[in-house]
C-alpha cells in the first residue's frame, strides 16, 4: 500500500482580481520509506504542494491520501490533529520556538500528542543522542548555530515517528559542511524509521540521494529533473 | 488540554516581554482598584446613610409630622387619651457640636419608649430612670464616651446654633444596636426641650400601629399634621443620594473600559509579536481551540494576581474616597451620623470577577483573530496587520451605526438614569471603534498635506502610525477616551460652577445675613426689630425670610417665603405663565424649583398640592425657577399666601443691604450695636462668606471625581506607553536598517518622537469632539435625570490647549524608553533580531 497518493490535485488562488493556478492536475504515489526530491524554480509551487500535503493549506479539487486518511474529508481542526500525529515538517528557516529549550522543542510534538511523561523522556534523550545535541539540550535556539538549529528541527519532525516527513529546502540556509551533516542525518533517520520523505531542494547533491526525483514545471508535476540546469 | 511545554513557552514569553506584561498588570490593577474603591466607598456611604436614618427612627411603622415642621406636644397627649394609642413615643432632634465632633441630640420620653421597645432596649431599664432624674443628663455609647475622654457624671459643653449647652454624662451604653448610636446623644425629651429652647414642641411622634389604629388615626389627625409610613420615607431619603453613587460608578466603569482597551492592546501586540511562533504551533498541529485557550489562560495568569493587587489597592483607596463621599453627602443631602467603613465581600468579588472577565474579554478578540488567520499566512510577518487593515473599516461602520443609534436613543425623554449611563458608556465604546479608521484617514490626509515640504523622516513617522493601525488605533482610542472624559468632567464642572455662582449672586442679595434666635419671638417683636434696624442710617434695605419643612404631595419639602424682596432678586425663571410674578405676589399661586418640576413632571400652569393648616390644598404652579440648593426641590410662596395658609411661621432670617453712603464694616458695627440691645443671639454672616462657603462645598463635592480623573489619565497613559513600546520595539529591525544605511541615532530618536507626538496629537484631536459630546450628555441628560438641574453650558477654552499639552506630554514620556532602547542597541544586534 502506498504511503501517500495524490490524485488530480488542483490548487489556485486569486490575487488582485487575477486567477493564479499554482498546481494543475497533480497525481503522485509514494511508497512507504521512499525518498522523493522535489525540484522546481522559485515560485513554481513546491512549498504550496508541501503545505497542501501537510494540511496547512486547503484544497478544493483532487484528493490527497496519507495511509488510509483522505485529507479532503477533514475540517481544519481534524487536519491539525492529523498533522501532529502523522506528519513531520522541516523548514528552511528552522522555525524553532525561541522560548523553549532544545529538548523542549523536540518534545513539544510528543506533548501535543499527549505522550505519557514516562515514555517521553527516554524518546527525547534518544533523539538528542542521535542528533548529537545532548550537551545542548538546555540551550535556547538563539545560541545555536544554523546547523544545530536545523538538527533540532529534524529531531522535532521525527520524534513522533511520522509516516511522512516534509522538508522544505532544509539545507538552503546552511553552509556546505552543515548542509551535508544535516542531510545525512535526515536521510539516515528516515531510512531507519522507514518514513517517507519529500524534500524540496535546488541542490543536485540532495537530489542524487533521493530514490526518485520529481519536478514542478508550469504547474505540473513531471518525473526527473526537468528544466533545471545544475 | 494544552501542553505543559506551551504554558512554559508562554510564561517565558511573558517574562521576556516583562515591560508589556507589567503594563497589562498595572492596567488591570488600576482598573480593579478604582472599581472596588468606588464600590466599597459607595457601599459604606450607603450603609452609613441607612444607619443614620434608621438609627434615629428605630423600628417603628409610622410617624406623625407637622406640615409646618413643629408638632404641638398636646397632640401626643390627645393621641394617647382620645385614641388610646399607647405604642407611641415623642421625639425631638437637633444637630449639636461636642468636643470638636458632630452629634445628634435625641430627646426621647423614657416611659413612652418602653411601649415601643426600641431605644429602651438599647438603653436598658436601669439607665432609663437616670435620664429623667438628672437635669441636662445624657447617655452616650461607652466607646464614644471613652473617645471623648468622658466618665460618668462628667460635665461637658456642646454648641447648638452657636449657643453653649451644658450636658452631664449620666450613663453609658455598653453596646449599640447599630453604628448610628456612635453619633447619638440621648436625653430626656423635657431636657431637650429646655436646652434647645423649644418648650411644648416635638419633631415627630413615633408609632407602632395595627390596622385598626391606623384607620382610626387617619380620620382623627388634624389637617396640619400628617401620618407617614416610615419605611416609605426612608426609601425616599436614600434615593436622594443614588444619583451621586451612579455618577461615581459610571466613572469607575469608564476607567475599566480604558483598562480593557489597554489589555486588548497588550494582547493584540502579544499575538502579533508571536505570530511566527503561533504559525509554527499551528503547523505542528496545535488546533484553533487549543490556541485560543492558551492565549486566554495567559491573560488569566496576568489578570488574577493583578486583580488581587487591585483589590488591595482598592481597599486603601476606598478609605480616602469614602472620606470625600461622606463629606459630599453631608454637604448636599443628609447629615450622616455615622461614617464607618464597610468591607463588603460582594464588592471584592465583583472587582475580582470584573478584572478577570475584562481581561478575558479583551483577549478574546486578538486570540480569535490569531486563530482565524490561515496557518499558511501566519508564517508571513504582516498577515495579521493586513487582516486588521480590512477589518477596521467594518468595525468603523459598526461603531458609527452604534454611535448614531445611541445618540438618538439618548434624546428620548422617557429613558431612566441607568439606561442613560449604559447608553453613554456604549457611545464611548462605539467611538473607540471609529478611532482606527479616523486615525488611518488622518494619516493619509496628513501625509498628502506634508509631502511637498516635509522630510522623509516625518513621512516615515506618519506611515508607521498608519501601518501599525491595530496597535496605534487602540492606543489613540484609549488616550482619547481618557482625555475626553477629563475634558467632559471639566466642562460639566465649569458649567455647573458658573451656573451655581450666577444663581448664588442672584439669589443671595444684600450684604449681611442674620439668623433669628430660637425659640422664635412673636410677630410684634419681629416687626419692632425690623423697624429698629431699618432706622439705622447704615441699613439700605431689609428682606425677611420664613422657611420651614412642609408636607407636600411629593413628600416633605422646604417651603420658603421672602418678604420685601426686590424685583431683581427673584431667582431666574425658566418657565412661567402669563403675569406670573404679579400673580405670585398677589398669592394666586406658587413658584417651584426646577428639580421639583423635573421629578414630579410639572410644568408652569399645573397644580401642586401642599398641606396647609386647612389641610391639603392645590396651588397653581405660576413659574419654575432655577435653584441648586436641593436636588429634591423647594417651593416658594409669596408672603400673602404664607399669611393665609401658614400664619404661624416666624421669620428665621433677615438679609440686609447697606445704604449707599455706608461701608460694609460700618453696617456690621451698627448691626452689632443694635442687636446687642435685643434679647437672644443673632448670628451674623456676610453674604460674601455664604457665597464662598457654598462654592467651597461645591468644589469639595467634585474633589472625588477629580481623583478618579487622575487615575483614569494614569491608566490611559499606560495604554499609550504600552502601544508605543509595542510599535517601536516591533520596528527595531526596521530602525536597524535605517541605521545601517546611515541614519544617525539622533535622527532615529527624532523619528520616534515624531511618531509618538503624532499619536498624542491625534488622540487630543479626537478627544475634543468626544469630550464636548460627553459633556453635553453629562449636563443635559445625566445631571438632568440625576438631580433635575439644568445649567448654562460654558466652554473653558483653556481646556483645548491643556488637553493637547497633556496628550503630547504623555506621548513624549512614552517615547523615552523606546529611544533609550534604540540608543543602546548596536546595529548588528538589531539586524540579527530580524
Amino acid at each position: 500500500m502506498a504511503a501517500m497518493t495524490i490524485d488530480g490535485l488542483h490548487w489556485s488562488y486569486e490575487k488582485g482580481g487575477l486567477h493564479i493556478e499554482v498546481l494543475r492536475d497533480i497525481s503522485l504515489s509514494i511508497r512507504q520509506g521512499e525518498i522523493i526530491a522535489l525540484l522546481g524554480k522559485s515560485g513554481s509551487g513546491k512549498s504550496s504542494l508541501l503545505n497542501l500535503i501537510a494540511g496547512i493549506a486547503n484544497f478544493h479539487q483532487g484528493e490527497i491520501r496519507i495511509g488510509e486518511h483522505r485529507l479532503s474529508q477533514f475540517d481544519e481542526e481534524q487536519r491539525s490533529l492529523f498533522r501532529r500525529r502523522h506528519i513531520g515538517f522541516i523548514y528552511q528557516f528552522f522555525n524553532l520556538i525561541p522560548t523553549l529549550t532544545v529538548a523542549e522543542n523536540i518534545a513539544l510534538v510528543l506533548e501535543l500528542n499527549a505522550e505519557p511523561r514516562a515514555s517521553l523522556k527516554p524518546k527525547m534523550q534518544k533523539m538528542l543522542l542521535q542528533l548529537d545535541l545532548l550537551d545542548k539540550s538546555d540551550d535556547f535556539p538563539d545560541v545555536l548555530s544554523g546547523g544545530e538549529q536545523q538538527r533540532v528541527a529534524i529531531g522535532r519532525a521525527l520524534i513522533h515517528q511520522p509516516a511522512l516527513i516534509l522538508a522544505d529546502e532544509p539545507t538552503g540556509n546552511l553552509d556546505a559542511t552543515s548542509a551535508k551533516q544535516v542531510l545525512d542525518l535526515l536521510i539516515g533517520q528516515c531510512r531507519a524509521l522507514n518514513s517517507s520523505l519529500i524534500i524540496v531542494t535546488h541542490s543536485k547533491a540532495v537530489a542524487d540521494l533521493a530514490d526518485r526525483t520529481l519536478s514542478l514545471v508550469d504547474s505540473r508535476l513531471l518525473a526527473g529533473a526537468q528544466g533545471l540546469a545544475w | 488540554m494544552v501542553s505543559r511545554l506551551l504554558w512554559q513557552s508562554s510564561l517565558r514569553f511573558m517574562r521576556q516581554q516583562y515591560w508589556q506584561t507589567a503594563l497589562s498588570f498595572i492596567a488591570i490593577t488600576l482598573g480593579v482598584a478604582i472599581v472596588v474603591a468606588v464600590d466599597l466607598a459607595n457601599e459604606s456611604a450607603r450603609m452609613a446613610f441607612d444607619w443614620s436614618v434608621s438609627g434615629l427612627d428605630g423600628q417603628v411603622s409610622h410617624q406623625i409630622v407637622a406640615n409646618s415642621g413643629v408638632i404641638d406636644e398636646a397632640l401626643f397627649v390627645n393621641l394617647r387619651k382620645q385614641l388610646g394609642i399607647t405604642r407611641s413615643a415623642p421625639q425631638l432632634e437637633a444637630r449639636i457640636q461636642c468636643l470638636g465632633e458632630s452629634f445628634s441630640l435625641l430627646g426621647i420620653d423614657p416611659i413612652s419608649e418602653l411601649s415601643l421597645r426600641r431605644h429602651a432596649m438599647a438603653i436598658g431599664n436601669e439607665a432609663m430612670p437616670q435620664l429623667m432624674q438628672q437635669a441636662n443628663g445624657v447617655i452616650l455609647l461607652r466607646q464614644t464616651a471613652d473617645r471623648l475622654g468622658l466618665k460618668t457624671a462628667d460635665d461637658f459643653i456642646c454648641q447648638y446654633r452657636g449657643k453653649p449647652l451644658q450636658l452631664k454624662l449620666s450613663s453609658t451604653l455598653a453596646q449599640a444596636p447599630n453604628p448610628a448610636f456612635e453619633r447619638l446623644i440621648i436625653t430626656d425629651i423635657a431636657n431637650a426641650q429646655h436646652m434647645l429652647g423649644r418648650r411644648g414642641e416635638l419633631d415627630k411622634i413615633a408609632l407602632e400601629l395595627n390596622d385598626a389604629e391606623l384607620q382610626a388615626i387617619k380620620t382623627w389627625l388634624p389637617p396640619r399634621y400628617r401620618l407617614i409610613d416610615t419605611q416609605r420615607r426612608h426609601g425616599g431619603v436614600s434615593a436622594m443620594s443614588q444619583a451621586f453613587h451612579h455618577n461615581l460608578t459610571a466613572m469607575s466603569l469608564l476607567v475599566l473600559l480604558v483598562g480593557g482597551l489597554l489589555i486588548y492592546n497588550a494582547m493584540t501586540f502579544s499575538a502579533l509579536r508571536r505570530q511566527r511562533v503561533i504559525g509554527i504551533y499551528r503547523a505542528l498541529g496545535l488546533s484553533r481551540r487549543e490556541l485560543i485557550t492558551l492565549l486566554l489562560v495567559e491573560s488569566v495568569v496576568v489578570a488574577v494576581p493583578a486583580s488581587f493587587t487591585g483589590l488591595a489597592l482598592g481597599l486603601a483607596l476606598s478609605q480616602y474616597l469614602l472620606h470625600l463621599e461622606i463629606q459630599t453627602i453631608d454637604d448636599l443631602y443628609f447629615r450622616l451620623t455615622v461614617s464607618g467603613f464597610v468591607l463588603s465581600p460582594a464588592s471584592l468579588l465583583k472587582g475580582m470577577i470584573l478584572g478577570v472577565f475584562t481581561s478575558v474579554l479583551a483577549t478574546l478578540s486578538p486570540a480569535m483573530n490569531a486563530s482565524r488567520v490561515a496557518v499558511i499566512n501566519l508564517q508571513r510577518r504582516s498577515a495579521t496587520e493586513q487582516h486588521w487593515q480590512v477589518r477596521y473599516k467594518k468595525i468603523a461602520v459598526i461603531g458609527a451605526a452604534g454611535f448614531v443609534g445611541l445618540y438618538l436613543y439618548e434624546q428620548l425623554p422617557t429613558q431612566g438614569l441607568t439606561s442613560a449611563y449604559i447608553a453613554l458608556i456604549l457611545m464611548v465604546f462605539s467611538f473607540c471603534l471609529l478611532t482606527p479608521l479616523a486615525l488611518s484617514l488622518s494619516c493619509r490626509i496628513l501625509e498628502k498635506l506634508v509631502r511637498p515640504w516635509s522630510s522623509i523622516s516625518l513621512r516615515l513617522a506618519i506611515r508607521g502610525v498608519a501601518a501599525g493601525i491595530s496597535r496605534s488605533g487602540i492606543a489613540v482610542a484609549s488616550l482619547a477616551v481618557a482625555l475626553a472624559t477629563v475634558m467632559a468632567m471639566t466642562i460639566m464642572i465649569a458649567s455647573f460652577r458658573f451656573s451655581v455662582d450666577t444663581w448664588l449672586t442672584q439669589s443671595l442679595s444684600g450684604d449681611v445675613h442674620i439668623s433669628m434666635p430660637k425659640p422664635p419671638q412673636d410677630k410684634a417683636f419681629h416687626t419692632a426689630l425690623i423697624d429698629d434696624l431699618r432706622r439705622l442710617d447704615e441699613v439700605g434695605h431689609i428682606s425677611s425670610r420664613r422657611s420651614f419643612r412642609g408636607e407636600t404631595q411629593a413628600g416633605r419639602l422646604r417651603i420658603v417665603s421672602i418678604e420685601n424682596r426686590l424685583l431683581e432678586h427673584y431667582p431666574p425663571l425658566l418657565a412661567q405663565v402669563d403675569s406670573a410674578l404679579q400673580r405670585y405676589i398677589q398669592g394666586q399661586g406658587i413658584f417651584i424649583s426646577e428639580p421639583l418640576a423635573y421629578h414630579q413632571h410639572l410644568q408652569a400652569g399645573d397644580l401642586f398640592s401642599l398641606y396647609t393648616q386647612e389641610g391639603l390644598k392645590a396651588f397653581t404652579v405660576l413659574a419654575i425657577f432655577r435653584d441648586y440648593s436641593s436636588s429634591r426641590g423647594i417651593v416658594s410662596v409669596a408672603p400673602a399666601l404664607l399669611q393665609k395658609y401658614w400664619p404661624a411661621q416666624a421669620i428665621d432670617a433677615l438679609t440686609l443691604r447697606r445704604s449707599e453712603s455706608s461701608s460694609y464694616d460700618e453696617l456690621l458695627t451698627a448691626l452689632k450695636t443694635e442687636l446687642a440691645k435685643q434679647p437672644g443671639d443673632y448670628p451674623m454672616v456676610s453674604i460674601r462668606t455664604i457665597r464662598e462657603r457654598s462654592l467651597a462645598i461645591f468644589d469639595r463635592t467634585f474633589a472625588i471625581t477629580q481623583v478618579v480623573d487622575v487615575l483614569l489619565l494614569i491608566v490611559a497613559f499606560i495604554g499609550l506607553l504600552s502601544a508605543l513600546l509595542a510599535l517601536q520595539l516591533e520596528k527595531s529591525s526596521e530602525y536597524a536598517i535605517y541605521r545601517a544605511i546611515g541614519m544617525s541615532r539622533l535622527q532615529l530618536a527624532a523619528l520616534i518622537l515624531q511618531q509618538t507626538c503624532l499619536l498624542g496629537f491625534s488622540a487630543a484631536l479626537l478627544a475634543m469632539p468626544l469630550g464636548f459630546l460627553l459633556a453635553q450628555r453629562l449636563i443635559h441628560v445625566i445631571n438632568r435625570r440625576s438631580f433635575g438641574w439644568s445649567m448654562e453650558q460654558v466652554f473653558p477654552v483653556e481646556i483645548l490647549p491643556q488637553s493637547l499639552l497633556l496628550a503630547i506630554i504623555a506621548a513624549l514620556l512614552a517615547a523615552i524608553y523606546p529611544i533609550a532602547k534604540m540608543w543602546q542597541k548596536t546595529i548588528a544586534s538589531a539586524l540579527r533580531e530580524e
